[in-house]
C-alpha cells in the first residue's frame, strides 16, 4: 500500500466498521433493560385460574371463527371493505377495565427486544391482540399496566393515548405532561406513537396529515372507545394488490362511522397485525410480496 | 483539482441514485436527508474543487485528505439518519457522524488557510 493512501483508507475502513455497528445497535443488537417482574396480564390469568375463575370462563366461553363471548368480554370480528382496502373491525365489550391489556415481547422491556404479535399474544392468554406502538424503535413515554418504563419525552407535540385504570381514553401531548404525572394520576398505559384519529367523535387529523413523513395509503393499526368499557381494534390491511391501505384520515373517518368517541393511531406498516383466538386475522406484510409478521416491541390484548 | 472535483461529481451522482432508489422502496416514507444527501459532495466537494481551479494555491494532499474524509462521514450520518427517519427510529450514535465531520473539515480548512499564510510569510 503506498503510504499516501495509508490513512484514507485506513479511515474508510473505520467510517465503514463504525456505520455497520450503528446499524447493528440500531436494528439487531438487542438490549434487555429490565424485565417485566409483575405482568399485570399473567398475574391477572393465574389468580383467575387459582380461583377457579379462568376455567369456569373457559368452559363458559362460546367461540366461533369471528366471535368470542365469556363472563368478562363479547368480542366481534367483522371485515369491511372500504377505500379499496380489507379492514378488520374486533368490536370488544368489557365487564372490567383490568381485561384490557399490554405486553411486552419476551416480557422484557428494552431495545431490539422483538417478537410477533401472536407470540407475544400466545405468551401471554390472549384472546384477542393488536400490536401496539412499537416502542423499542421510538423515544416517547412508555408505562404499561401500570408501570413506568421510559419517561423521556419524543417531543412537546408528540401525543400519546392514556388509558387510565377504568378504561378510559384521553391522548395527551407529552409536552403538557410528564410520565410521573401521568402514572401519578392513574394511567394504566401510555401508548406512544400517534397521532390521535378522533376526540370526542370528531376527526382530530387533516386530510394530508401523515405519521412522520409519509404521504401515501399503507397498512394501519387503531384502537378507539365508543363507551365505557366498549373499545374497537382496527387493522386495515395495505401494500397489496388486494388491499392498497389507507391514510390516516380514511382511518379517522371510517372510525367515526363506526361510532368511536376517541381513537389513536398505533404502529402501522408491515407491523399490523390483529390475531384472534391463536390465528392471525389480517394479511400482514413489510414488502407486500409476502404475509408474513413483523416482530415487534408489545401488544395490546384482551386476555 | 479537476480530477479531484469529477471524483466528488461521481460520488454525489451515486448518492442520487442510491437515495432516489431507496426512496421507492420506502412505502411513502419521505426523509430529506435521504433525499438531499448527494449534495453533500456536490456542494461541499465538487463545487469547491472546480472554484479552487482559479485559485492562486491549489489545497495541498493533506488538506484534500482531510476534506474528502470529512465529506464521506458527513455523506454516511446523512444517509443512515434517513435510513432511521424511513425507519421510524433514532440512533444517538449519529451525533459521532456531524462531530468527526465537522471535526475534519475544520481541520481541513484550517491546514489550508494555515498553509497559504504560511506560503505568504514565506
Amino acid at each position: 500500500m503506498k503510504n499516501k493512501h495509508r490513512w484514507p483508507l485506513l479511515y474508510g475502513l473505520a467510517l465503514t466498521a463504525f456505520s455497520a455497528y450503528v446499524l447493528l445497535d440500531a436494528f439487531a443488537i438487542p438490549r434487555s433493560y429490565s424485565a417485566v417482574t409483575e405482568n399485570a396480564s399473567s398475574s391477572a390469568i393465574a389468580a383467575s385460574s387459582e380461583a377457579g375463575g379462568g376455567g369456569a370462563a373457559e368452559s363458559a366461553a362460546v367461540i366461533t371463527d369471528s366471535s368470542y363471548n365469556d363472563d368478562n368480554c363479547t368480542i366481534q370480528i367483522t371485515q369491511y371493505r372500504a377505500y379499496d382496502t380489507n379492514l378488520y373491525v374486533a368490536d370488544i365489550t368489557l365487564t372490567g377495565a383490568e381485561t384490557l391489556k399490554t405486553a411486552l415481547a419476551n416480557n422484557t422491556y428494552g431495545k431490539n427486544v422483538t417478537a410477533a404479535t401472536s407470540e407475544i399474544a400466545a405468551d401471554n392468554g390472549a384472546i384477542l391482540a393488536i400490536n401496539g406502538d412499537f416502542y423499542g424503535v421510538r423515544s416517547g413515554y412508555v408505562i404499561r399496566n401500570g408501570v413506568l418504563y421510559r419517561s423521556t419525552s419524543a417531543g412537546g407535540e408528540q401525543q400519546d393515548l392514556v388509558i387510565g385504570a377504568d378504561g378510559s381514553f384521553s391522548i395527551v401531548r407529552e409536552g403538557d405532561v410528564t410520565a410521573e404525572e401521568l402514572l401519578d394520576a392513574g394511567a394504566q398505559q401510555v401508548l406512544s406513537f400517534g397521532p390521535g384519529l378522533l376526540e370526542d367523535g370528531e376527526i382530530t387529523v387533516e386530510q394530508n396529515t401523515e405519521v412522520d413523513k409519509a404521504k401515501t395509503s399503507n397498512p394501519r393499526t387503531a384502537i378507539g372507545i365508543l363507551g365505557p368499557l366498549h373499545y374497537v381494534f382496527v387493522v386495515a390491511d395495505g401494500r397489496t394488490g388486494a388491499s392498497s391501505g389507507v391514510s390516516l384520515y380514511e382511518l379517522a373517518e371510517f372510525m367515526q362511522k363506526l361510532g368511536v368517541q376517541t381513537a389513536y393511531n398505533l404502529d402501522g406498516g408491515g407491523s399490523s397485525t390483529m390475531m384472534f383466538n391463536g390465528a392471525v386475522v389480517n394479511c400482514p406484510t413489510s414488502d407486500g410480496r409476502r404475509i408474513q409478521e413483523r416482530k415487534v416491541s408489545d401488544i395490546v390484548f384482551i386476555g | 483539482m479537476r480530477r479531484c472535483g469529477c471524483g466528488y461529481l461521481i460520488a454525489a451522482a451515486a448518492c442520487g441514485v442510491f437515495g432516489f432508489a431507496y426512496e421507492q422502496f420506502s412505502h411513502g416514507v419521505y426523509s430529506e436527508c435521504m433525499l438531499l444527501f448527494f449534495l453533500i459532495p456536490l456542494l461541499g466537494g465538487a463545487l469547491p474543487s472546480f472554484l479552487l481551479l482559479s485559485a492562486k494555491r491549489a489545497p495541498g494532499r493533506t488538506t484534500r485528505c482531510l476534506w474528502a474524509c470529512a465529506m464521506a462521514t458527513l455523506s454516511v450520518g446523512c444517509c443512515l439518519s434517513g435510513v432511521f427517519e424511513i425507519y421510524g427510529t433514532v440512533s444517538s450514535l449519529l451525533v459521532f457522524y456531524w462531530a468527526a465531520g465537522g471535526g475534519l473539515a475544520v481541520c481541513g480548512l484550517g491546514h489550508y488557510l494555515l498553509s497559504d499564510v504560511r506560503c505568504s510569510y514565506e
